[in-house]
């Protein structure tokens, strides 16, 4: 079974086996520094979370801790269900370390301009992901790269979650939306609806309710009143607004009144 | 030299501020409404702004020798805000333009927040991180316009703190008192609070419950506060971090009331470091509403040559958002304070 591994490469004069070799530093995002690797003597990508000095140290080793670990697993479902995302190859949560297939391409949000027809196949391994039950909780241009062949791989699930929800799912929506509006105004809503496309056809039955959803989280963030009206509004109010009434003091809910709904 | 009015009455705060051509503020006056008990209602605030307003506007226009003709223009929030106080200094620029035949130029609160900050720093394009009682926005400019990078989804970050401080007994506003019990509660150690980042997103609603319900079943209330406003302010610096890698600026400013908690400026600071990026955090004196930031803003839009606003097309907009604004007037000046 071992020669499957084929032959192990050639090491260092001392005769000691590099079990990994950690190379230059490739990339440095907000919480990790991505070194270039080999894992005996196979190219890899080495992800490794930094400490925060800024938040309480108990509070940086268990989310260090708990997203290694948590990534590690979903790279490892996303990948069994055919989504294109770098192959989790040794994970080491005490380490704070992922080791991943090398994946070369450029990042989305440098291609974005002519990426139409890419945002489509984008939509597709985004529907993938969640048909396989994963949730990925920071999708935006930044975390899709695009490999020479125009293959569009998923990376960083540090926030990605198991889940099947709509809630989850829609955030994924929106924050892709998001970036989007964010990086090139103007193609926004083209490239978005071209990602949907792509998104409905893989996802199928109910696409078109995370889309709602992510129009809901979106409505709901824009302000707490508007959510604010349709919780705890008395009744009164609530077919008072019905037959069409504004309230044109409704920004009374959004300060003040979060849990005391008594001030109308 | 030309001189503009800037006027605030988005919540608690009724103020007037004058600033001149060359950035030097000649007066800023503000009068800010403290509730008996609770919360702000929102009819009594708006009272209260009525009853300051001509005396606030009146010492700001004395304390900088000028009389109200004199006046190149007059700013004024027109919203994101409480309807009724909006109303008040609406209502009141509209009447001061129409008598005097002074242009107003409508702004945006948010906008303003995030302007002053910039203005004051000295930084040409920085990013932006306004934390208030209503906002918890983390911003850039971006073709023509304050975006939208993170937010929270639910609350907002002063409104989390606030309401935690109601529910437990402590006088409004709760931010100043919460920061001063943290200060005992750190030795206590971080009791494990929801933290909820969603990409460059937060939510504060599930740590206020869990919060709330620590108290409740007997932990300590320096405990409580030091996890909450640690939780709470680590989700907003790592989603400012995001932010900041996500669109490559170089710089970071806060801006909003809750800029003022030195914890939170501490953990930006470190965030900053980290990057490289320079960092400013608006002037306590700056962080709360005033005046001044919205005579900032017109000062911005009339040297720029932006249009003022017809007094009778002036209405408040209590839900506007900072990207709801077009930003193409900005100017690269530097704001005296002192």
């Amino acid at each position: 079974m071992i020669s499957t591994l084929g032959t192990l490469p050639e090491h260092e004069s001392d005769g000691t086996i590099d079990f990994l070799k950690e190379g230059a530093v490739v990339a440095r995002g907000a919480e990790a520094v991505l070194l270039e690797g080999e894992l005996l003597g196979f190219p890899v990508v080495i992800k490794r979370r930094l400490p925060k000095p800024y938040r309480d140290s108990g509070l940086d080793y268990r989310l260090r801790f708990n997203r290694t670990y948590e990534e590690g697993r979903l790279l490892a479902k996303a990948a069994r269900a055919g989504v294109s995302v770098p192959l989790p190859i040794f994970i080491d949560p005490p380490t704070f370390t992922i080791v991943e297939s090398r994946v070369r391409g450029r990042i989305l949000k440098d291609v974005t301009d002519q990426a139409s027809s890419l945002m489509k196949f984008v939509g597709v391994q985004l529907a993938k992901l969640h048909l396989s039950g994963v949730v990925h909780g920071d999708f935006t241009t930044s975390n899709v790269l695009v490999d020479q062949s125009g293959t569009p791989f998923i990376i960083d699930f540090g926030l990605g979650s198991s889940s099947t929800g709509l809630e989850e799912r829609g955030v994924d929506l929106l924050l892709m939306k998001k970036s989007l509006e964010a990086n090139a105004p103007s193609l926004a809503k083209q490239l978005f609806s071209d990602f949907f496309e792509g998104y409905r056809e893989t996802f199928g039955e109910g696409s078109d309710d995370v889309l709602r959803r992510s129009g809901e989280i979106e409505k709901r963030g824009r302000y707490y009143a508007e959510r604010a009206f349709e919780r705890d509004l008395p009744g009164y109010l609530k077919s008072w607004k019905a037959e069409g009434g504004s309230l044109h003091n409704g920004a009374l809910w959004h300060q003040g009144s979060t849990s005391q709904g008594e001030e109308i | 030299m030309r001189y503009w009015l800037g006027i605030e009455s988005t919540a608690h705060t009724f103020g007037a501020a004058i600033l001149s051509e060359s950035g030097q503020l000649l007066s800023d006056e503000r009068d800010t409404y403290v509730p008996p008990a609770g919360g702000l209602q929102p009819r009594e605030v708006a009272r209260h702004h009525t009853s300051v307003a001509p005396s606030v506007i009146y010492s700001a226009i004395k304390k900088a020798g000028l009389h109200p003709s004199e006046l190149a223009g007059i700013g004024v929030s027109y919203g994101p805000g409480l309807g009724p106080c909006l109303r008040v200094g609406v209502a009141l620029s509209r009447a001061v333009s129409a008598y005097y035949g002074i242009p107003v130029y409508p702004v945006n609160h948010a906008v303003a927040h995030v302007e002053v900050a910039r203005l004051l720093s000295g930084f040409e394009d920085p990013l932006s991180v306004y934390v208030s009682g209503g906002n918890t926005n983390i911003v850039a400019w971006k073709e023509g316009r304050y975006r939208v990078f993170g937010e929270t989804l639910d609350i907002a970050v002063g409104n989390l703190l606030d309401a935690f401080a109601r529910q437990v007994g402590l006088q409004h506003p709760g931010g100043p008192k919460i920061e001063k019990l943290a200060m005992t509660g750190s030795s206590l150690g971080l009791l494990d609070l929801p933290y909820s980042v969603k990409g460059q997103d937060v939510s504060f609603s599930g740590l206020l419950t869990a919060a709330l319900d620590a108290f409740r079943s007997g932990e300590k209330l320096e405990r409580v506060a030091y996890s909450l406003q640690e939780t709470a302010f680590a989700m907003i610096a790592e989603a400012a971090e995001r932010a900041l890698v996500h669109t490559g600026k170089t710089s970071i400013v806060t801006a909003g009331g809750v800029a003022a908690n030195s914890r939170f400026n501490q953990m930006m600071v470190s965030v900053a470091q980290e990057h490289g990026a320079a960092f400013f955090a608006v002037p306590l004196r700056m962080a709360g509403d005033n005046g001044a930031m919205i005579a900032s803003v017109a000062m911005e839009m009339a040297v720029s040559g932006a249009k003022p606003v017809d007094p009778e097309e002036l209405l408040p907009k209590p839900k506007l958002r900072i990207n709801d604004t077009e930003v193409g007037w900005r100017v690269n000046l530097r704001l005296r304070v002192a």
